[in-house]
């Protein structure tokens, strides 16, 4: 794994509508590896994503790409780094107007002055690489969820970005598919040399791609380890976890889906006791 | 429990359903000072509704300092049912008393277990406090804000791209450009032309009668051509157009923020504005002006057959108009459709890309650039109007 850093947050915080999404997260993206971001529902984690690739501005603390700081940027400079990235959207989020062809040719052709050929091949290779070489002239309602996903994933990578980021790209999809698009990750870290950011809770596939793993909960980083520590805090049996520390219990819950532990202790948190008895003055009838 | 010496402080109810299954519930003194309460029968929500204030009443009435529910004789239990326990509960030990559940049917122990009022740990807790009528005020400034403050930014960037299409043509997307006239223009065509024929009839009709009594009917062409080719004809193409292509462009546009296609644009260092929203505004600026001289033309068409249907020929209808406007008039109307072109086309854009998440949020969008198409067209119509009545003095 090289060192250097591509990617690095520096005490992030967001807050929306008064609620905290984000409460200072720090992370290092180093060059060519897979992180994979984990977290349950609303812990942050696609947040996270959005201000990783501009669409969001942090409250405070900086992020920069690939060396540069894209909070303080202007919007034309930030359109400049964002070619440099691919994103693969939770829906696939291809354009409905446009053919499959259209869209994975269209940050090519708005961006490049390559010639029409050169483009077609360009095109002709991504989609073969995802197995939607024959589908190129179908429109996304024409073909199923599983492949709007991969072609999305096509049109992600078409500029060869230098970071690829992932937002849940097993959800909604069968073991298989999900298991094809994993591949097609590693493939492009590994072959491509493309760094990735990937954002999952699916577990299965998220020790399947990736070479570190971040935990977020309630918007901080709880772990940063590679893949090795996230799998030894999985498979330990429950009586190895005795003097291991909250946060490991925290991370090997989530890890196993398990419905005890300190995640769901949360939950029973108090507020049921006051909206079940409080909520109307005492005197009033009961009717 | 039946043996009780006390019984002036027993209270009994009993409420028969139809079905036969009757609902109890019974009262009495318990030893150490508290009561107990001996639930029977169904407690849900057929049978609870019409008992539920005399089973209430006692401990309103009286609060006691312990009660103990008896539910060994409950047959069965519902929503309505914990929803009664949780109102004794929330009576009694609201006022300082102790509360419990006894001798529950194991059967049933399922239904209070979900709702978890077994729980010894539970405290009563004061309700929170409102928000205050000064934070309600503050927030809502605070969304107006935001809300001005996002439609100064989309009309500026809307005048960036305006000026950088002029600069740059050949990086217009003119496929989606003509897409968008053939949807917004040629497809109008027919609708802005029936009512812009109704509009000239019903125009021509109404001042027919109060000019006839003047003696004055051949002064119907002049009011028709004056109203129609300088007001009302680029007005009726202008509100047909928030109809139908503001409402299409929110939709649209709403549909692909919802889609996450927007944010796909964006990620592709593509301006949503450049790319979406410019082909739309040139379409609207292409063809609203002439949907406006359509529906002009078709008005005074309208006009011309209830002066037919009174007797005046053609050649003095014709003539007339001519006299009543001239050129200016005319481009005083062609003038206002631009005006109007700009207006609905960006607010049917801004609308679908403000859409929020949600099922219902493309709808609203969409509700909003119509009645905001329509509210700015006329609100411009009336400054346009009394801008060009003085310029012309």
């Amino acid at each position: 794994m090289a060192v250097e850093s591509v990617i690095s947050v520096k005490g992030l915080t967001k807050t929306f509508q008064g609620q905290p999404i984000l409460r200072g997260v720090d992370l290092e993206v180093y060059e060519g590896e897979v992180l994979v971001i984990l977290g349950g529902s609303g812990s942050g984690k696609s947040t996270l994503l959005r201000h990783m690739i501009g669409s969001v501005k942090p409250d405070e603390g900086s992020i920069s790409l690939l060396g540069a700081d894209i909070c303080g940027m202007c919007e034309s400079d930030l359109d400049e780094a964002r070619k440099q990235i691919g994103v693969l959207f939770q829906s696939g989020a291809l354009f409905s107007s446009k053919t499959i062809r259209e869209n994975v040719e269209l940050p090519l052709r708005e961006h490049t002055q390559l010639r029409r050929d050169v483009i077609d091949a360009i095109v002709k290779v991504k989609l073969e690489m995802v197995g939607l070489r024959e589908h190129a002239d179908k429109y996304p309602a024409e073909i199923s969820g599983g492949m709007r996903k991969r072609a999305g994933f096509a049109r992600a990578i078409a500029m060869d970005p230098k970071i690829l980021f992932c937002d849940e790209p097993s959800a909604g999809l069968d073991p298989v598919r999900s298991a094809e698009l994993d591949r097609l990750i590693r493939t492009v870290s590994k072959n491509l040399g493309a760094t990735c950011v990937v954002v999952t809770h699916e577990m299965d596939s998220a020790f399947a791609i990736a070479d570190r793993m971040a935990m977020l909960d309630q918007g901080r980083i709880v772990a940063v380890e590679n893949r090795a520590w996230f799998e030894r805090l999985q498979q330990l049996k429950e009586d190895e976890t005795v003097d291991m520390t909250e946060r490991e219990l925290l991370v090997r819950q989530f890890l196993r889906g398990d419905l005890e532990g300190p995640l769901s202790k949360r939950e029973d948190a108090e507020g049921y006791e006051r909206d079940l008895f409080g909520v109307k003055p005492l005197g009033e009838a009961a009717d | 429990m039946g043996d009780c010496n006390d019984h002036s402080s027993e209270i009994t109810g009993v409420r028969i359903m139809p079905t036969g299954d009757a609902t109890t519930f019974h009262y009495q003194p318990a030893e150490g000072g508290g009561v107990t309460l001996q639930l029977a029968g169904r407690l849900n929500a057929t049978s609870l509704p019409s008992i539920w204030n005399s089973i209430l009443a006692p401990i309103q009435k009286n609060p006691p300092s312990a009660i103990t529910v008896d539910l060994s004789k409950v047959e069965s239990f519902d929503g309505a049912g914990i929803g009664l326990l949780v109102e004794i509960d929330r009576q009694v030990r609201g006022r300082g008393g102790t509360v419990q559940f006894e001798h529950l049917n194991p059967e049933q122990a399922g239904v209070l277990n979900v709702a978890r009022l077994h729980d010894p740990a539970k405290t009563f807790t004061p309700p929170p406090p409102r928000e205050g009528s000064i934070a309600q005020v503050g927030r809502a400034t605070a969304d107006i804000l935001n809300q001005m403050r996002s439609i100064v930014t989309f009309t500026g960037e809307l005048t960036v791209v305006l000026f950088w299409a002029l600069t740059h043509p050949h990086r217009v997307r003119w496929r989606d450009m003509l897409q968008a006239s053939e949807k917004t223009g040629a497809n109008a065509v027919p609708v802005v032309a029936l009512l812009g024929f109704l509009v000239g009839l019903i125009i021509a009709f109404q001042c027919a009668g109060p000019l006839s009594n003047f003696g004055a009917e051949s002064f119907v062409p002049t009011v028709v051509a004056i109203s129609i080719v300088s007001e009302l004809g680029p007005l009726m193409a202008a509100i047909i157009l928030a109809g139908r292509s503001g409402s299409a462009f929110a939709a649209e546009i709403g549909t692909m923020k919802v889609t996450e296609e927007i944010n796909a644009l964006i990620t592709f260092g593509l301006s949503p504005t450049k790319f979406l929203v410019l082909p739309r505004v040139l379409a609207s600026l292409l063809v609203t002006p002439m949907l406006g001289v359509i529906s002009s033309v078709m008005g005074v068409v309208g006009g011309y057959v209830v002066m037919a249907a009174l007797g005046y020929s053609l050649s003095f209808y014709v003539e007339q108009i001519q006299s009543a406007v001239n050129y200016v008039d005319f481009l005083q109307g062609v003038l206002k459709s631009f005006v109007f072109a700009i207006l609905v086309a960006a607010i049917g854009c801004l609308s679908g890309l403000r859409t929020n998440e949600g099922p219902g949020a493309v709808g609203d969008s969409t509700t909003k650039a119509v009645v905001a198409g329509i509210v700015l067209i006329v609100l411009a119509d009336a400054i346009l109007g009394s801008v060009f009545y003085y310029v012309r003095l």
